[in-house]
């Protein structure tokens, strides 16, 4: 990488309100919002169904969600590549419905063009635990991908919605991975590395995305980039040597950025949803808050606070480091516009 | 078949006689009488099943027991001693998926106070239990799969392995701490194909005290020559199985309809089309063989009770074979 010409803070603002960003992975959108504001953010996929929900439930989310959009002039729901270049152009923020798990989709793979029909165009294909797809990154067992799986992403990639494999157990995402007809991408997770966690990737994982031509949208939440320091808020900068480590290990046009934090102000909702998941999946989080009273609260490196609401620091933290202007634009959301105009599609 | 000899008949008559698996009844026929059984154990959800489909199907035979007087519902093993004395056939409830379980481990008490006494972890597929025994990958239980295992442990579930993956199956019976069984499998090491069951599921079986419920079935009871399968195969799968691990941990699961017909077309088409691999070859072999000669149905239950004793079993094997062994199981199981 040709790091000589650093950009000053000046032209790097300048460059944010310029670029198309997109973070690779947030959740309840739930209308106006004043953290979406499209001089710092283009588009992101946000999760509009709960993980556990079944077909029903998910619908009457994501039925909820288009309501709440519909109401909101400053957002606009994304069904192709096109959209996101068109919503920058707008100074709309682009809104890409994602779905974090497979079970509303059950064993019935006709529901996945009927999700595309609602608008989703990213599917994970576990959370946490196993479906009847693969096995999640909690699971001892790892069994890799079922019969069923690779009918499931036959499926998508026919139908054309994206496969996320973030939460998706080692094995399982390894043999997605191989099987995939189209490249599937991380969304939102950061090499195992730099911080041990099991929602976090392998060398392995990240070599054969890299390879695959897929996508790793490196992640802000702390508990995945605090390095394993327990109780340490960790900073932008320990976040951004997630992002040198993945592009030294397959290069610069497979990298993201994702926030995993809530598009929503309403901080009581964040604050439940923080405690609840902390509570169910201790594997994950209890590392990271295991010296902090408040297991609810600071879920976003210093400097990146405000998770989704701003992500200027980042590209300042990248200019600070040397990154050229081209590289820039690919990592804060070129790359993911790539990518999603591939695997879309259109 | 031979006619049957009076002793045989006698003891057919007098004994327990439990069909570890059965499925589809439209209520009293009789064949029931014909194969002198006192309890099945039904299958009664389909697979893919939810909670409420699932719920809809056991109220059918709600049904059914209300309406006859010569059915009843088993909830324990004492309801099935009380019919036989009172010459009543008990249906035993049962899944062969745990779809029905949909996400919720608490559901597991929710299907023992409905009546449901037997559940199978898994069905060829993956699910989000266990793998099937049609899985390459062969992996081993999930954590969900752990939890349910544990609650019917807890209510008194009897915990069924048949059609499960071998991983999982054996993973299984290392954290159940009650008896599981193979409803209706039979030794690998004879018959092989992917529904069969190796020597160490045989031995893991019956160390948790369980019992192996061997089946008529013709693609697994099939001893892979040119020969249909026949009573003597079915037979030969039964002894097998007393060498290996003793008398106590036999059974009979017939897989056949408690009502002649009534196994829907659609659900069977459905099946069939992914079921390749375990009636593909027999059916090349010996198409348009659907019976195994001798015990063609739960109706060849009496020829296998004068087949064994002509063999020169002793009546109380006999019986445990039939179903004392399975109530034993059963009643550790149930609890009750």
């Amino acid at each position: 990488m040709n790091k000589t010409e650093t950009l000053s803070p000046e032209q790097a603002a300048r460059l944010h309100k310029d670029a198309i960003v997109i973070d690779g992975l947030s959740f309840y959108y739930d209308g106006p919002t004043p953290r979406l504001n499209p001089e710092l953010i283009t588009a992101t996929n946000v999760t509009v169904a709960e993980t556990y929900n079944d077909f029903g439930a998910a619908v009457e989310e994501i039925l909820t969600v288009r309501a709440a959009l519909a109401r909101d002039p400053g957002a606009r729901l994304v069904e192709r590549a096109a959209d996101i270049e068109q919503a920058k152009q707008d100074g709309v923020v682009g809104i890409i419905f994602g779905l974090q798990a497979s079970l509303p989709i059950g064993t019935d793979l006709s529901r996945i063009g009927k999700l595309y029909d609602l608008g989703v165009r990213i599917i994970q294909l576990t959370y946490n635990d196993r479906t009847w797809t693969g096995d999640g990154c909690l699971e001892p067992v790892d069994g890799g991908l079922s019969r069923f799986a690779r009918e499931f992403i036959e499926e998508l990639a026919r139908v054309g919605v994206a496969l996320d494999l973030s939460h998706v157990g080692r094995r399982t995402s390894l043999e997605a991975i191989a099987a995939s007809p189209k490249p599937p991408m991380f969304s939102h997770a950061n090499p195992a590395a730099l911080t041990d966690n099991p929602r976090n990737l392998t060398d392995e994982q990240i070599k054969a995305i890299g390879e695959r031509g897929g996508l790793i949208g490196c992640c802000t939440w702390a508990p995945l980039c605090y390095k394993n320091r327990a109780g340490v808020q960790p900073t932008v900068d320990d976040f951004l040597d997630h992002v040198d480590y993945v592009v030294d290990l397959i290069g610069i046009d497979h990298v993201g950025i994702a926030t995993d934090s809530a598009c929503t102000a309403n901080t009581a909702w964040v604050a439940q949803h923080s405690l609840e998941f902390n509570t169910a999946f201790p594997e994950i989080a209890s590392g990271y808050y295991a010296h902090f009273s408040d297991r609810t609260g600071i879920t976003q490196p210093v400097g990146v606070e405000g998770g989704i609401a701003d992500l200027s620091p980042i590209t300042q933290g990248l200019a600070r480091r040397g990154y050229r202007e081209e590289d820039i634009r690919k990592v804060i959301g070129g790359n993911f516009l790539r990518h999603l105009r591939e695997v879309w599609g259109s | 078949m031979s006619t049957i000899s009076e002793e045989a008949r006698a003891l057919h008559a007098d004994a327990i006689v439990i069909d570890g698996c059965s499925f589809f009844s439209q209520g009293w026929h009789e064949r029931l009488a014909i194969a002198g059984v006192t309890a099945l154990q039904m299958t009664v959800p389909w697979p893919g099943d939810d909670f409420r489909r699932a719920v809809r199907r056991y109220q059918h035979y709600y049904r059914l027991v209300n309406e006859d007087a010569r059915l009843g519902l088993v909830t324990s093993t004492e309801d099935i001693r009380q019919f036989k004395r009172e010459g009543r056939v008990g249906f035993i409830l049962g899944s062969q998926d745990a779809d029905i379980l949909e996400t919720d481990p608490g559901l597991v008490e929710v299907y023992h106070r409905l009546g449901v006494r037997v559940i199978q972890i898994s069905y060829n597929e993956r699910n989000l239990l266990a793998d099937g025994c049609l899985e390459p990958t062969n992996a081993g239980l999930s954590r969900f799969g752990k939890a349910v295992i544990r609650e019917m442990n807890r209510v008194g579930i009897q915990v069924d392995l048949s059609h499960v993956g071998e991983r999982s199956s054996l993973e299984a019976m290392d954290i159940s701490t009650k008896p599981c069984i193979f409803s209706h499998s039979n030794p690998k090491a004879r018959a092989d194909n992917p529904r069969n069951i190796t020597d160490e599921q045989i031995r893991r079986c019956a160390e948790t005290g369980g019992v192996i419920g061997l089946s008529p079935w013709p693609p697994i009871c099939w001893t892979g020559g040119p020969n249909p399968p026949s009573l003597d195969d079915l037979i030969g799968h039964i002894e097998y199985v007393v060498d290996l691990v003793g008398i106590d941990h036999v059974a009979i699961g017939t897989d056949s309809e408690a009502t002649p017909g009534a196994y829907p077309k659609e659900l069977r088409t459905s099946l069939g089309a992914t079921y390749g691999p375990v009636t593909g070859r027999f059916q090349e072999t010996h198409p348009g063989v659907r019976h195994t000669a001798g015990f063609e149905s739960m109706e060849g239950f009496p020829n296998l009770t004068a087949a064994l004793l002509e063999r020169g079993w002793r009546p109380e094997d006999v019986r445990k074979l039939l179903g004392e062994n399975l109530l034993r199981v059963y009643r550790e199981s149930w609890g009750a």
